[in-house]
């Protein structure tokens, strides 16, 4: 079944234009790792050149936030994941 | 004390259950503040203008210009030049005459956020930028001042409402800002965040419903769906970690 990843719509050029990719993972890391192997375009606007999570992106697992030092949390197959690129327009 | 006049005009709002006069008097003895008056804030400020909302402060620095036109539906082509918070105070007035508008032409920075809010009973984000947004956000938390976050890009928007002390706010939700850039929208996107802002209001001053606190709301206007996601405090948030109640 594995694990779905929703892209807003500020990322999806970033992987061909997909509302939600499915991956494989134990954890949200191990997720997100296996979706920018998929999408390599993805990984500098998720993550800065230290490998962190940006400030501005917040990342929900089974719908729920989740802060960038509980990605190593374990996720379940058949969860989601929700990627949040910030917007401020208005 | 609502006059007969004001009974006629509200009536299918009063006949709400729950709202009745008395969510209208709440309505008319009620001060609002919309930080922004261009797309997010155009909507709010009509619906809560014709809601009977007895104050309502909208403010802003931009003149209208032609490509503000495609979404601020408070500006016309007449307005073209003129500051968005005049155009917005004459259309407002004409919509309803018993209620006080109060346009503001100014940059709201951290030094005067707090002056420019203190006072009123909620606030709602319509601004344009996110400095901003973080700016209005920390003052509202300081001061202890419902705000009613919204953001639009191109056909997504998304919406979420803070009560300090008790709910999330904007800085447990996003800790930074990405570069500047100019963003894409369709008028429709800030209509419909624009008026959950609106809705959000009316509950929280006539304290009905279910707020989105905790919740914030994504509008997916491309595939036309609704996420709601589940936003906690965030123990060491640099805006609202010190806040009663947490």
């Amino acid at each position: 079944m594995g694990i779905t990843v929703y892209l807003p719509a500020y990322l999806r050029p970033y992987a061909d234009d997909k509302e939600s990719i499915t991956v494989q993972g134990s954890t949200i890391k191990e997720c997100l790792d296996n979706l920018l192997k998929l999408y390599p375009a993805l990984n500098k606007m998720v993550f800065d050149q230290d490998g962190e999570l940006h400030t501005y992106v917040s990342i929900f697992a089974a719908n729920e936030i989740v802060y960038s030092d509980q990605l190593d949390k374990p996720i379940k197959d058949g969860e989601t994941i929700h990627i949040l690129y910030v917007i401020g327009g208005g | 004390m609502l006059t007969s006049d004001e009974r006629n005009r509200y009536d299918r709002q009063i006949s709400i259950p729950g709202f009745g006069e008395q969510g209208q008097e709440k309505l008319k003895l009620a001060k609002v503040v919309i930080a922004g008056c261009g797309g997010l804030g155009s909507p709010a400020a009509i619906y809560l203008a014709a809601a009977g909302v007895g104050t309502i402060r909208i403010i802003d620095h931009d003149k209208v210009e032609l490509s503000n036109l495609n979404r601020q539906v408070l500006h016309w082509d007449k307005d073209i030049g003129r500051s968005k918070v005049g155009s917005g105070q004459e259309k407002l007035s004409q919509l309803n005459k018993n209620i006080h508008i109060e346009p503001i032409n100014k940059t709201i920075t951290g030094k005067n956020a707090g002056t420019l809010i203190a006072g009123f009973n909620v606030i709602i984000d319509a601004l344009d930028n996110l400095p901003t947004r973080f700016i209005i956000n920390k003052a509202a938390v300081e001061l202890g001042i419902p705000f009613i976050h919204g953001a639009v890009y191109g056909l997504e928007g998304r919406v979420m409402t803070v009560v300090p002390g008790k709910s999330a706010c904007l800085r447990c939700l996003y800790q930074g800002m990405p570069p500047p850039e100019k963003f894409p929208v369709l008028g429709t996107t800030p209509a419909v965040i624009g008026s959950i802002q609106a809705t959000e209001a009316v509950k929280l001053i006539t304290g009905i419903g279910k707020l989105l606190t905790n919740r914030l709301l994504i509008y997916d206007g491309l595939n036309m769906k609704f996420t709601e996601l589940t936003v906690n405090r965030k123990k060491d948030c640099e805006h609202c970690a010190n806040q009663a109640g947490k």
